[in-house]
């Protein structure tokens, strides 16, 4: 397996089992990519790994396996994976992107949509202090 | 019905029809707000007394609208408080959030009719309508990332609910404008027509959803269907 880390991204390739994502050492990324070999679907740990993930995970590679899709939050080509997070965080502080991706991740855990209209609200005000000059709005 | 300053309610046989018709393509400004809340805040009234088969929301002119003045928006909020310790959000937020969320607790279908520019939180109307009707040369997009902020009226919640994670974070996050026929694809829109055929569409969607008894949120896309088997399959 291979990973490599920058402060936003994380990119893991030549991984032969999904298995060891759950003990690799991944960083604390706004996204983790996975580039997919011929792999079978994922077992129960995996699975609940990738479900309770902090971050965004997107496989990358042409998947016709559902059950190996649904475990990632996106599922992107190889052209894609390049050319992604340039296009998704470009001009962004981690700061807004954790707060977005936090409503993503509430999502995939399963949260209702008044818990999801409360998170979106709140993120607003805590992006739009720091938009006003940093300080609180309290 | 009734007229609001820009906002335009009328009854056409049962079925109700709000033309936003405010300053430089219903941008969405403190009097859009004003306005918008206050023409919401009547059919948020009249659902409770009468029996109404729809709600159509549209654009009066080209474009359903242009979304929010992020400057105003900045302004408004820095006059607000919100306290992050106690989560307790500002009045003014709650008031305003209650007039988009609670289109999607009506007890008839709410149908937005997306044509031209539907942006920001112009597009939060539509993703918190039960459906969208998309006119082809119609761009939708939740460009508030790119502001440094995100959108806080049903824009992240509600487009996770209809396009899924995949689609809906890339709307969310990216913020790019999408054209009409990727808005149907990825899931945003419901019905893709040519220009000019949004409004038959969704009267033709009330008037089935009408005939099926009393309507049932939970049932959307088994009306959808029904709907498009009736014609045939989506008109393209």
């Amino acid at each position: 397996m291979i990973i490599n880390k920058t402060d936003i991204v994380t990119k893991v390739s030549e991984l032969t089992d999904l298995s060891g994502l759950c003990s690799a050492d991944l960083g604390s990324p706004a996204l983790l990519i996975v580039q997919l070999q011929e792999t079978a679907s994922p077992d129960e740990k995996t699975r609940d790994f990738l479900r309770n993930a902090p971050f965004i995970t997107a496989a990358v590679g042409d998947i016709s396996d559902s059950g190996l899709r649904s475990v990632f939050d996106l599922v992107i080509s190889d052209e894609e994976a390049a050319l992604l997070p340039e296009k998704l965080y470009k001009d962004k502080s981690r700061k807004q992107i954790d707060e977005i991706n936090a409503i993503f991740t509430a999502a995939r855990k399963g949260a209702s949509q008044e818990e999801l209209l409360a998170m979106e609200s709140r993120a607003f005000y805590r992006l739009m202090a720091d938009k006003n000059g940093g300080s609180s709005n309290e | 019905m009734s007229e609001s300053a820009g906002m335009i309610l009328e009854n056409n046989g049962g079925i109700l029809v709000l033309s936003m018709d405010m300053p430089g393509n219903n941008l969405m400004t403190a009097d859009f707000f004003r306005e918008y809340e206050k023409i919401m805040a009547e059919i948020e009234q009249t659902a409770k007394t009468c029996s109404c088969k729809g709600l159509i929301i549209k654009g009066a002119g080209r474009h359903f609208s242009v979304g929010a003045d992020v400057d105003a928006l900045s302004e408004r909020s820095s006059e607000e408080s919100y306290d992050d310790s106690t989560g307790i959000l500002p009045e003014g937020h709650i008031k305003q959030k209650h007039f988009f969320t609670f289109l999607h607790e009506l007890p008839f279908p709410v149908v937005s009719v997306v044509t031209g520019f539907c942006i920001g939180s112009g597009s939060e109307i539509a993703v918190n309508s039960h459906y969208r009707v998309i006119e082809k040369n119609a761009r939708i997009g939740q460009p508030e990332s790119t502001f440094g902020i995100l959108p806080a009226l049903g824009g992240a919640a509600r487009t996770i609910e209809i396009c899924g994670i995949q689609n809906a974070y890339r709307l969310v996050m990216s913020g790019e404008m999408v054209p009409a026929e990727e808005a149907y694809d990825i899931g945003w829109a419901d019905i893709y027509t040519g220009k000019k055929q949004g409004m038959a569409e969704a009267e033709g969607l009330i008037e089935y959803i009408s005939g099926c008894g009393s309507f049932d949120a939970k049932l959307r896309k088994k009306y959808l269907s029904g709907y498009l088997d009736t014609k045939g399959g989506n008109q393209q």
